[in-house]
C-alpha cells in the first residue's frame, strides 16, 4: 500500500515571482482560492491562515516550514471548515515553482495524511479548482469564475 | 522558439482516446503513486511492462500522470488538473450563473417577495 499523497501540476504562462505572489497574496487568494484570504508573514515558523471574507473566520490554519521565494513553500494545512476535520492531525502541503521558458511549472504535493481522513476526502477535487483558478487569474488578470456572458447582457 | 508545455486540449484527448490508458488511469484513481512494477503486476498478461511504460509516457505528455521521485523509486500520481481545466472551458461559465441565481434566490425569500 502507498503512502497517501497527491500531486497536482499545471503550467502558467508568468514569471515564478508572479506566481509567488499568487499564492502569498490575500489580494490574489480572493480570486481563486473560494474568495478567501491568505495571511503571513511567510517566514519559517511562522503562523498562516486562510480566511474567509470578512475576516470571522480561518478557513485553513498552519505553520510555514520552509519559504524559499520564488521556488518553494512548504506548509502544514489544517483544514477548518467542516466540523469533522477538527480532529484530523496536520497534514502538509509543498509549493514548487519551476521556471521553463516563459512558463512556470506549478507542482502542488499534499501529503502526511494519517489515512483517509475527512481532510483527505475534503481536499480532493479543491486544488484542481483552485490552480485551474489560479491559472485564469495570473494569464488573464480577471477571476475564472463570471457572471453572465456580456453578450448576453447587452441583449437582456 | 516554441516551447513545448504538457497538458495541451489535443493531448488530453489524444491520452483519453485509447482504453488501456483510461484503465491506468482508473488503476492510479484507486490506488494513486504506484511505481511502474506495481502498475505493471496489475495488468497480468493483457499489458507487458513494455506496453504500460510506452501509454504512461504518453499519459505524461499529456499531464493527465506526474511522475515523483520517492528514493530510489519513481511514482506515477493522477493529476486531475488537465480534466478540470476541460471542465472549466465548457462547464465552467455556468457555474457563475448557478451560484448567482441562487444568491438571488436567497435574496427574494428572505426579503420575503
Amino acid at each position: 500500500m502507498t503512502d497517501l499523497r497527491s500531486v497536482y501540476q499545471i503550467y502558467v504562462k508568468a514569471t515564478p515571482e508572479r506566481v509567488w505572489e499568487a499564492i502569498t497574496s490575500p489580494d490574489m487568494t480572493k480570486d481563486y482560492y473560494f474568495d478567501s484570504l491568505v495571511e503571513s508573514d511567510w517566514r519559517p515558523g511562522s503562523d498562516y491562515a486562510y480566511k474567509n471574507a470578512d475576516r470571522t473566520f480561518d478557513l485553513i490554519v498552519g505553520k510555514v516550514l520552509e519559504a524559499d521565494p520564488p521556488r518553494r513553500l512548504v506548509q502544514t494545512f489544517s483544514g477548518r471548515w467542516e466540523e469533522g476535520m477538527l480532529a484530523d492531525p496536520p497534514t502538509r502541503v509543498t509549493w514548487e515553482i519551476e521556471q521553463m521558458g516563459e512558463a512556470c511549472k506549478l507542482t502542488l504535493v499534499h501529503d502526511q495524511f494519517e489515512s483517509e481522513t475527512m481532510t483527505y476526502e475534503q481536499v480532493n477535487g479543491g486544488w484542481s479548482v483552485i490552480l485551474s483558478s489560479l491559472k485564469t487569474l495570473v494569464e488573464t488578470g480577471k477571476p475564472m469564475v463570471v457572471g453572465e456572458p456580456a453578450a448576453e447582457v447587452a441583449a437582456s | 522558439m516554441v516551447t513545448y508545455y504538457p497538458g495541451s486540449v489535443d493531448d488530453v484527448f489524444r491520452a483519453l482516446a485509447d482504453p488501456s490508458r483510461r484503465r491506468l488511469l482508473d488503476t492510479l484513481f484507486s490506488d494513486d503513486g504506484q511505481t511502474l512494477g506495481q502498475l505493471t503486476a496489475q495488468f497480468d498478461d493483457d499489458m507487458t511492462r513494455f506496453g504500460v511504460m510506452k501509454h504512461l509516457r504518453v499519459l505524461e505528455v499529456s499531464g493527465l500522470v506526474v511522475t515523483r521521485r520517492d528514493g530510489r523509486q519513481k511514482r506515477h500520481y493522477l493529476n486531475p488538473v488537465p480534466i478540470q481545466q476541460m471542465h472549466d472551458r465548457w462547464i465552467g461559465k455556468f457555474r457563475g450563473r448557478f451560484t448567482s441565481a441562487l444568491t438571488d434566490l436567497k435574496t427574494r425569500l428572505e426579503d420575503g417577495k
